[in-house]
């Protein structure tokens, strides 16, 4: 018991920082429904330039955590440009695998530049907390509230501010936006470098706690918000929290009962068992028909 | 106040507008009526900068307006209430509202808010309600709300009626003549030729995207072609 405790606690606050992944991914859905694969790679350039300011500078922790960010959204940027404003915005697919070429293009690029196979990360929090049997890492405490903080922030963008409005406005029928003159390009560009920085925090709070990093940063990223995301349900934000900590907790018990080696097994279990019995996810039911309306609308 | 000059509009290739002109003047109603498919919300949506026209021009109290987005059109004082109302129905009455004044300039004062909710007071105690709570003709009348939220000086209507109950069409019309009296120049698509004819100053047919037939209501009313095409079918 005080180990499944331990595992769910683990579990839990490697989780929130899924949740940050799967909260970009769902954004940029959100206002597209187009699915971005180049999201994690364009995290995973953040994080480079985060490890080469601070191996080549030795800059402090604020400075790594800019880079990372900033590095995240350029790149982020770059990828909204060429695969889904360039690609007409009726072309789903095509947006999609294009965003698959630009991950290549990613990932060659940083081998090329980052030839080893593993650099060195700067560690954020080198202390731990004990309560009774219970452990936790300081990493981990720290990943935690920073995502809450950031969650908390972007409710707030997104329920308190005009841009939010016109966001959520977008989101549910851009055409209906653009009767209303919003720019909904500029709208789109927006949520695209918002995600790409939610993005950058995260993989800056999961490389710091890794204290390593390597090229196919990009390719786990990916994964980790696009599971996170279709387990929350695709398009909702409280979801992508939930889908976020869910896989978290799914996984740290998988490790433990099972071996490590099965931890990305059942998680892809749980994924398959998702899309056969509730494709919606756990919070995008209602969302998943209105897609299907919205498709129809197009 | 709005002048448009031989306007075309494609979609692939399909010919949807080909050369239709008008003009509305300030202080006026005019009617685009005509069968379905036959190119009015073409029209209205590429005057409107939804779609760009693929000819022609279209000129808002002298400014060349031809191809501007929408987000550049709104911010002079015109707004459109699209066909089929496009309700936010995730969002509130009142987020619906604010999105309709977004893109006007110095947006933030409340005096919009006050003056529309009194014109609608049906709204008025439901504005944290979801969108979704409304029926047809409360949506209808929630979408013009929302167009007004602008200060438009000319407003575009496509469609307004359509799928309301008789009373509840009514009822749009006279909010329409209302509008007219507060000094907003209108442009309205209808089908139902008879009642938008009844409070239009003038009324242009398009038939397979050109005009074929303009002239003042009374004029139209008592045209045969209009008569036996439209209006025959009606009186059954």
């Amino acid at each position: 018991m005080v180990d499944f405790v331990q595992n769910t606690l683990d579990g839990f606050f490697i989780g929130s920082s899924y949740a940050l992944l799967a909260i970009g991914f769902t954004l940029i859905f959100g206002v597209m429904r187009r699915l971005n694969l180049s999201y994690g790679p364009s995290i995973m350039l953040g994080v480079f330039a985060g490890t080469m300011i601070y191996i080549q500078l030795e800059a402090g922790l604020v400075f790594v955590a800019c880079a990372t960010v900033l590095g995240a959204v350029l790149a982020g940027i770059y990828v909204e440009r060429i695969c889904f404003w360039a690609v007409g915005r009726g072309a789903v697919l095509a947006s999609m695998v294009s965003s698959f070429a630009i991950w290549m293009q990613l990932e060659e690029l940083v081998t090329i530049f980052f030839p080893e196979r593993t650099y060195a990360f700067p560690p954020l929090g080198d202390f731990s907390l004990e309560f009774g049997p219970f452990f936790i890492r300081g990493a981990h405490l720290v990943m935690f509230l920073c995502a809450a903080v950031l969650t908390v922030l972007l409710h707030l963008l997104l329920y308190k501010t005009r841009f939010g409005l016109a966001l959520r406005a977008v989101s549910e029928n851009p055409l209906a936006a653009k009767f209303m003159g919003i720019n909904t390009g500029l709208v789109v560009f927006s949520a695209f470098a918002l995600a790409s920085a939610i993005g950058g925090v995260a993989g800056f709070l999961i490389a710091s706690a890794d204290q390593q990093i390597t090229p196919l940063f990009g390719l786990w990223a990916t994964f980790k918000g696009l599971i996170a995301m279709t387990l929350g349900g695709m398009g909702s934000i409280p979801g992508a929290i939930a889908g976020g900590l869910l896989l978290g907790i799914i996984e740290a018990q998988s490790t433990w009962y099972l071996g490590a080696e099965y931890r990305d097994l059942v998680a892809y279990f749980v994924l398959f068992a998702f899309l056969v019995f509730r494709p919606g996810g756990l919070f995008g039911q209602r969302l998943a028909t209105q897609n299907r309306l919205s498709m129809q609308r197009v | 106040m709005l002048q448009v000059h031989d306007l075309h509009v494609s979609y692939g290739k399909a010919r949807a507008v080909l050369g239709v002109s008008l003009h509305v003047d300030k202080g006026e109603i005019v009617a685009l009526i005509g069968a379905n498919g036959a190119g009015k919300s073409s029209t209205m949506r590429a005057v409107y900068g939804i779609t760009k026209p693929t000819q022609g021009r279209v000129t808002f109290e002298g400014q060349d307006i031809t191809g501007l987005p929408a987000h550049r059109i709104v911010p002079l004082g015109v707004a459109q209430v699209p066909e089929g109302r496009m309700i936010f129905e995730d969002l509130t009455i009142e987020e619906n509202l604010l999105l309709g004044g977004l893109a006007r300039r110095g947006s933030r004062d409340e005096q919009p808010m006050r003056r529309v909710l009194k014109l609608f007071p049906v709204l008025q105690p439901r504005t944290s309600e979801p969108a979704s709570n409304l029926s047809g003709g409360q949506q209808q009348m929630l979408a013009i709300a929302r167009g007004l939220m602008s200060e438009p000086k000319f407003l575009m209507l496509d469609e307004p009626s359509l799928g309301l109950s008789p009373l509840a069409a009514q009822e749009v019309f006279d909010l329409i003549v209302t509008l007219r009296a507060d000094g907003v120049t209108i442009l309205l698509v209808e089908q139902n030729v008879r009642q938008a004819l009844a409070i239009a100053d003038r009324g242009y047919v398009i038939e397979s995207g050109r005009v074929i037939l303009e002239g003042t209501s009374e004029q139209l009313l008592n045209n045969e072609l209009l008569i036996s095409a439209y209006l025959g079918v009606k009186r059954q």
